[in-house]
């Protein structure tokens, strides 16, 4: 049986129900044998049902400064247990069944990263609405806009969005509202392609999809061009590890530097280290059989891929092409000289389309080399300062389910090596990346990005610690852990930010009052840009942001204002507010009506539009600047 | 014919028909709850499939994840061209791409239903 069992992983065959869960497939009746059938779809289609009637139960314009928590009711909850006992129950086979596995993971993906889209009448997020509105003006006009914002100066997302929208006959913010669900169920392909080269057993393979959906609470799938590049840079791995795969074939420098005596003395002795045999072999499968005509067209597809990377984002490309280093060092894929190709292709980018930025921000964009601690710890405090002892909550867990992904990962990368497979591949996708960070400036979202980049590795890792047949069930249990403790943080990561996050519908109707009334070429004031105001009329207005830092007192006010002039307007919004009191100090919880009844006293400005959540101000009255003048 | 020929058979079919159904839908302004699906659905899995189908690829997740990332790329990299190139027809172009897909899916209908099953 054992030879048989290794014959059958030698050729990727996955292997028959045997010492299963389930008691290796012994039916007890047709009552049983029914059940068995039926439980997991019709699990995951009640946990759907109540999903679903839960959502009308949810407020999400008036959550408290943990989010959607607190507001979450309890068939919500219990369309979570229902969707996560589906998945159990189905992973509990041997051999997971394809239709099953594939109902499951869609309602868990619905409801884990669902709620916020059907929840919320309008899309969320004011960066999507930027990229929303980026799109548009590129469908619209046919061209970009580089001086305006960075993001213009790699437009493929934009542009083809653009393009899209115009042929859909529908606004670019058609793609916004239902964009995270439909990209975390994207991500899943080449997650799934490559745990399938990575993991022996089924149940291990399908076990990444859930994993990953939980351990995803980093919200950068919005629709946005690094959420697209992430689906295309996974891909993009797939081909290079699969049709193009190798096992261990180094370059001949490396194998040089391999064979040296202080490689030997270390190769032999860190292992024995942490415990780990010496003798490990690669874990990566070759399962592509293929033609030399199929790698080329694959070698095309990938070139496809890598040009689309490039034009659209600034970090994945740089990612990409780390990896592929890392890949061709370890000898993990035959695209030997891609990562050369990919950073030609980003320096003639950058030279051709994006050298308005390249040019006037060399030192933003490398003036951080080096500085990788820097750069991850400012980018981690940052967000850990001036918030709220509540809100700490909510950047705490966030901390934590990053710390418990990375350490599920390394610890399935530990586990596999023990059972005497490396997995050098998902360890260079792990780690890679994260090198980005000591070389490029990107601002405060980069552990975020870092972090986004490592979610795949990580869940096929952890779901390496079930790659076994029979289970073997310290790993299980320690998976089981990991996926409970960053299940248990999920609805405070992922919905913790929602207090400012989510757009009001009065939001977005002052906004498109302002798009349809206000006169080109005028100022638009806002206090943090926390706004969807960007989402169309690129362009047309000059937004400018109120001086602050504080919206505290009459001089604070007037420090404000300092800077409007007669005829500018003023645009207050709820998730402007919302985001000056958790992220812009002590603020008062109505604040912006402060601002604004003060601003009418003043006669400075009028009421020009109102909704429930938002307000549009003329300024109508001698201004600060202009009694200065006489 | 087996299991597997006569699954991408059915795919290939129903791409074809999808670039077909989309290129009406964007050439002709067709307005509609479900028409802006169809563009999409045809600009970016039907063109995908128009060009990762060929490959053969036996792994469905991993032909899936090609077919998707091969039609978003495609339409960025068009996109990004014609911006460049200032030629922007935006309906012309995904008509047009919508019309070769189905050709191409065509052609992969025509292959699938006619080659000797696989082993």
């Amino acid at each position: 049986m054992n030879r048989q069992l290794l014959d059958a992983v030698a050729q990727n065959v996955e292997t028959p129900a045997e010492n299963a869960l389930d008691g290796g497939g012994g039916v007890s009746g047709p009552v049983t044998a029914h059940m068995r059938t039926w439980a997991s779809p019709v699990l995951a289609a009640i946990g759907v049902v109540c999903w679903h009637a839960s959502i009308g139960q949810i407020h999400p314009y008036s959550t408290g400064i943990i989010g959607l928590v607190s507001q979450l009711p309890v068939l919500w909850w219990l369309g979570l247990v229902l969707a996560l006992v589906a998945v159990v129950l189905e992973l509990a086979r041997d051999t997971p069944r394809l239709p099953a596995m594939l109902i499951t993971v869609v309602s868990l993906a619905l409801v884990l990263h669902g709620t916020l889209s059907a929840s919320e009448t309008t899309p969320r997020f004011d960066a999507a609405y930027d990229v929303a509105g980026f799109a548009q003006y590129i469908g619209q006009h046919g061209r970009t806009l580089p001086y305006l914002d960075a993001r213009m100066s790699w437009p493929g997302v934009l542009s083809g969005t653009g393009m899209l929208a115009q042929a859909m006959h529908v606004p670019t913010l058609w793609f916004v509202r239902w964009a995270p669900l439909f990209m975390n169920l994207a991500y899943l392909l080449p997650v799934k392609a490559i745990a399938n080269v990575s993991l022996r057993t089924s149940r291990a393979r399908w076990a990444a999809l859930p994993i990953f959906l939980v351990s995803n609470w980093i919200d950068q799938d919005y629709f946005s061009p690094q959420a697209v590049d992430l689906l295309l840079f996974l891909t993009i791995v797939a081909i290079a590890i699969r049709t193009f795969g190798a096992r261990g074939e180094q370059l001949k420098v490396v194998r040089m530097l391999m064979a040296t005596p202080p490689y030997q003395a270390v190769r032999s002795a860190l292992p024995r280290l942490v415990g780990l045999p010496s003798d490990a072999q690669p874990g990566e499968l070759m399962v592509d059989d293929t033609t030399t005509a199929r790698r080329a067209a694959s070698f095309g597809l990938v070139l496809l891929l890598t040009v689309a990377v490039v034009v659209s984002h600034q970090f994945t490309p740089l990612a990409l092409c780390l990896v592929l280093v890392g890949l061709a060092v370890a000898g993990r894929t035959r695209l030997k000289s891609l990562w050369l190709l990919v950073l030609i292709l980003v320096f003639a980018w950058l030279s051709w389309e994006a050298e308005i930025y390249w040019a006037g921000h060399l030192d933003v964009v490398f003036g951080g080399v080096g500085n990788f601690g820097t750069l991850l710890g400012s980018s981690v405090t940052t967000r850990l300062a001036h918030v709220s002892s509540a809100r700490l909550e909510v950047q705490w867990a966030r901390l934590g389910a990053s710390f418990v992904t990375w350490l599920g990962g390394f610890l399935g990368l530990w586990v596999l090596w023990r059972r005497g497979r490396t997995q050098w591949t998902l360890a260079i996708l792990l780690v890679f990346p994260v090198i980005v960070a000591g070389g490029v400036n990107y601002g405060g979202e980069i552990s975020l990005r870092l972090l986004l980049f490592s979610l795949a590795p990580c869940s096929i890792l952890i779901a390496g610690l079930l790659d076994a047949s029979p289970l073997r069930w310290p790993a299980a249990v320690a998976c089981i852990l990991v996926v409970g403790l960053l299940l248990a943080l999920f609805p405070l990561t992922r919905y913790g930010n929602e207090v400012f996050e989510a757009i009001a519908p009065g939001d977005v109707k002052a906004a498109t009052w302002i798009h349809h009334h206000v006169p080109v070429g005028q100022t638009v004031w806002v206090v943090n840009g926390d706004s969807p105001l960007d989402s169309a009329g690129i362009g047309r207005y000059h937004f400018a942001l109120l001086p602050g830092p504080t919206f505290t007192s009459e001089a604070a006010y007037e420090k404000a204002i300092h800077s409007v002039s007669h005829g500018d307007w003023i645009y207050l919004s709820r998730s402007e507010g919302e985001y000056g009191i958790v992220f812009q100090g002590d603020f008062p919880g109505n604040w912006i009506q402060d601002f604004v009844f003060w601003l009418i006293g003043t006669k400075l400005v009028r009421i020009a539009y109102q909704t429930s959540t938002a307000y549009v101000l003329h300024v109508v009255g001698p201004t600060p600047r202009t009694q200065a003048a006489r | 014919m087996n299991h597997r020929p006569s699954i991408r058979f059915v795919v290939d079919v129903s791409a074809a028909i999808v670039c077909l159904a989309g290129s009406v839908v964007a050439f002709a302004d067709v307005r509609g709850p479900i028409a802006p699906y169809i563009v999409l659905a045809g600009a970016v899995l039907g063109c995908g499939w128009a060009m990762t189908g060929w490959l053969d690829t036996r792994d469905a997740a991993y032909a899936a994840s090609m077919t998707v990332a091969a039609g978003i790329a495609l339409i960025i990299l068009i996109s990004t061209i014609a911006v460049e190139l200032g030629w922007w027809h935006p309906v012309i172009v995904v008509g047009v791409l919508s019309v070769g897909a189905a050709l191409s899916n065509g052609g992969l209908s025509y292959r699938d239903f006619t080659r000797e099953p696989r082993p």
